[in-house]
């Protein structure tokens, strides 16, 4: 008997929520479903000799590279019958990325999850201000989503410092010099292209928000118009707002997955273990459901643990899709653990495009 | 900066001695160079450097020894006809001779023109450097990296040849898009520079802004080819496949003439000739294998090639996929990647569906199969997507030294015509 989208969802559900089960017995479950449901995918690893009875183990499960979501909607189903697509910038082929969604439920409680252990470990309920469009402005942006759902779910006052003519950097500089008057903690996210143009607009302006306040700085800004590192975001989050180098938390997401890397350092810190300094290439820490695989860029062999190559992520969250895929993205596993692995990037590569919807945001700011 | 200032006027003085002696020996002594290159791998003076070479630039071997003899070959047999087709009559570089306007005119080289080189083709910059000397101008090359010990090599291989043709010849690395640049335009006469967008638009403003005169910039910028089908063809057979084969691999597609796509007419013919090609690329990677692919590269390959396999259809070919893709899907990640796309119509069908692209690269040249009257037709028609040259393939990447280069007779930019009335 084929497993059903709703017994699948609540495994799904119980793993993410509760950590019942085991991620490779999901993943092939998973891998079953999307084999059976996910005509363009099926035919894929039928190419491939690739079938649910044939594939043993998740890293055996056919992996679809981010630009397969351009041209070919990878979805369980009709297209017509998703509720939520989320796009990608066009770049120059013209064409968008496409990750189709029967419903949020499984991606928002993976979003939910990955929040309040890495970037809220102390928390919810801060006031919040979000230096991006809200989900209304730019109803396909996955990080939008994301940002509205922290602002409905862990930070219900939060602003987002947008209108009619895109960012609005005077609210955002009126809302953090209350914020800074203030005992509160509060929590800043923003894509890293934003945050550059706020560090412009108060080049001799020095704000010193309270303490215990956090920043989710998403998205580099490589091949964008002034190229800033992480190193040189936190250095500057400390000299101009106040906040600590390891309440800096960094994020990185893209819209072909529904999980979410970040900065492990600020929930290290509380759990009473060694924090590491700053340096270009932090480290990023993922959720147990979403696994890393490393691979060589040319063969696509799997390369050992430490070995620099191009990241593969198994993405339990990815129900409704594909939940392998292969990214363009070069870096290097660091750590494998069922509990989730940590990887450092290694910088955009030069033929890829900049992944995800922080690059969209990043469009309408420019 | 003094190692750049001193090397280009120890090339301007020792190019008096050189331009001194008559045209005809000049292009007799680079010939005679030239044909030192023809097999580099068969001599053992040459092996070293063309390992060298291709250690500079990535590509494998015999890709950078089979890219030598072309370029040498070129200028063994055409370089005295590119001098006579550019001036009208090589005996304008010394004296007055009467010709076609009906008056004596006379043509005096630049004294000294710099080469600025691109890092893909370590030794397409030989033959515009050969044409610079056997005009009788010092030279003085400006190279990438990857592509200075080809520099390196010609410099020294002509002063081995001859101690003062190789005296006019300076050799100088930096990167790009420093001070330097603007201080090589000041130095020099005239400019020849291939490369990227930026890098020919950078020094076409620097030539026209010189502090002491607005100096010639012959500007080979970037661009792409193509390789043609037609149903004129007929069915591919083994040679047209190998040849369109060579085209693609030689250089590892890098060049500005490597084809990036194959367009066949017919959708039912469209499936040989992918099939084919991928069994050609087979073949020519046993003699020409591929160079080191950089990492930014084989992922591009790879998404693309995934890509490929959901609206399409992938052939394996040793170092090599052809990518059959029912529309352009986007630019190539070059590599010996080949996408095979289909059109219908004839030329102006092809023109057509060249147009219809979402982007529309600078188009320089294409390889059609089939006679001369297809390739007349098909160069009618593509005329002004700005391809300038249609050729049989299997010659796509070794025109001959006299052809007009992005459409121009550049080195005639590299004269100044003296009309005596």
């Amino acid at each position: 008997m084929p497993e059903s989208r709703q017994a699948l969802k609540l495994a799904l559900l119980d793993f993410i929520e509760r950590g019942q089960g085991r991620f490779e017995a999901l993943a092939l479950r998973l891998f079953a479903y999307q084999h059976r449901h996910n005509p363009a995918y099926r035919a894929h690893c039928e190419r491939r000799g690739a079938s649910p009875d044939r594939v043993a183990r998740w890293t055996e499960i056919p992996t679809v590279p981010t630009d397969v979501f351009r041209h070919v909607p990878l979805f369980c189903g009709q297209p017509s019958e998703a509720t939520v697509v989320f796009r990608t910038s066009g770049t120059t082929s013209g064409r968008r990325g496409e990750h189709h969604l029967r419903s949020l439920t499984v991606y928002h409680a993976s979003a939910l999850r990955a929040i309040d252990t890495f970037l809220l470990p102390d928390g919810p309920h801060r006031p919040a201000l979000m230096l991006a469009p809200p989900p209304e402005a730019l109803p396909d942006s996955s990080l939008s989503s994301m940002l509205g759902l922290i602002a409905r779910e862990r930070a219900p006052d939060a602003l987002f410092a947008w209108n009619d003519d895109g960012l609005d950097l005077p609210g955002a500089l009126n809302w953090l010099t209350d914020a800074s008057r203030r005992d509160a903690p509060v929590l800043l996210l923003a894509t890293s292209f934003a945050l550059v143009k706020l560090f412009d607009a108060m080049p001799h302006q020095r704000l010193t928000l309270p303490p215990g306040s956090i920043m989710m700085p998403t998205g580099g800004t490589k091949g964008r118009t002034r190229e800033v590192t992480a190193a040189e975001i936190e250095a500057l989050a400390e000299e101009r707002l106040g906040v600590a180098a390891d309440h800096v938390v960094s994020e990185y997401g893209m819209t072909e997955l529904g999980s979410q890397f970040y900065d492990p350092r600020l929930a290290e810190a509380l759990a009473r273990k060694d924090a590491s300094p700053a340096s270009d290439s932090p480290r990023l820490s993922g959720p147990p459901w979403c696994r890393v695989t490393v691979h060589d860029p040319l063969t696509l062999a799997e390369v050992p643990l430490g070995e620099p190559g191009l990241l593969r992520f198994t993405d339990l969250s990815n129900l409704d899709s594909v939940c392998s895929v292969q990214t363009s993205d070069r870096g290097r596993l660091l750590r494998s653990t069922p509990q989730g692995d940590t990887l450092t990037l290694l910088g955009r590569q030069a033929g890829a495009r900049p992944r995800g919807c922080s690059l969209l945001i990043e469009e309408m700011l420019t | 900066m003094t190692d750049l200032r001193e090397a280009a006027a120890h090339a301007r003085r020792c190019a008096q001695a050189w331009s001194a002696r008559p045209v005809e020996e000049r292009v007799y002594l680079l010939t005679g160079w030239a044909a030192t290159w023809i097999n580099p791998l068969a001599s053992s003076d040459r092996i070293d450097a063309v390992h060298e070479i291709a250690q500079g630039c990535g590509l494998s071997v015999p890709n950078v020894a089979w890219g030598i003899t072309t370029t040498c070959d070129a200028a063994l047999s055409g370089l005295e006809t590119l001098l006579t087709a550019s001036l009208g009559d090589l005996r304008r570089l010394g004296d007055y001779p009467t010709g076609a306007e009906g008056f004596p005119v006379r043509a005096l080289p630049i004294a000294l023109c710099g080469h600025v080189w691109a890092s893909t083709l370590p030794t397409s910059g030989w033959i515009p450097a050969l044409a610079s000397l056997a005009l009788g101008s010092a030279v003085l090359i400006k190279a990438p990296r990857p592509a200075l010990a080809a520099a390196e090599h010609l410099a020294a291989s002509l002063a081995e040849f001859d101690p003062l043709l190789g005296q006019a010849v300076a050799v100088s690395s930096w990167t790009g898009g420093s001070a330097t640049d603007a201080e090589l335009v000041e130095l020099c006469d005239g400019i020849v520079v291939s490369g990227g967008r930026q890098a020919v638009d950078r020094y076409a403003a620097l030539s026209l802004a010189r502090r002491r005169g607005a100096i010639p910039c012959v500007a080979f910028g970037p661009g792409e080819s193509l390789a043609v089908a037609p149903v004129d063809a007929g069915e591919p057979d083994l040679d047209t496949l190998d040849a369109l084969a060579l085209d693609v691999a030689a250089y590892d597609q890098l060049g500005c003439l490597s084809p990036t796509a194959l367009w066949v007419e017919g959708a039912e013919r469209v499936e040989p000739w992918a099939a084919g090609l991928a069994s050609a690329l087979d073949r020519v990677a046993l003699e020409l294998p591929r160079g080191e692919v950089p990492d930014d590269a084989a992922a591009a390959i790879m998404q693309r090639r995934g890509a490929a396999e959901f609206v399409g259809r992938v052939f394996e070919a040793a170092d090599a996929l052809v990518l059959l893709e029912p529309e352009p899907i986007g630019d190539t990640p070059r590599y010996r990647t080949v996408p095979v796309h289909t059109y219908d119509g004839g030329p102006t069908g092809l023109r057509d569906a060249l147009m219809a692209r979402p982007r529309r690269p600078r188009l320089l040249s294409a390889a059609v199969a089939g006679g001369l009257d297809t390739r007349q037709r098909y160069a009618d028609a593509l005329l002004p997507l700005g391809v300038h040259r249609i050729c049989s393939p299997g010659i796509q990447q070794s025109p001959p030294a006299t052809w007009h280069h992005d459409g121009m007779n550049w080195l005639a930019q590299l004269v100044r015509f003296v009309d005596l009335g």
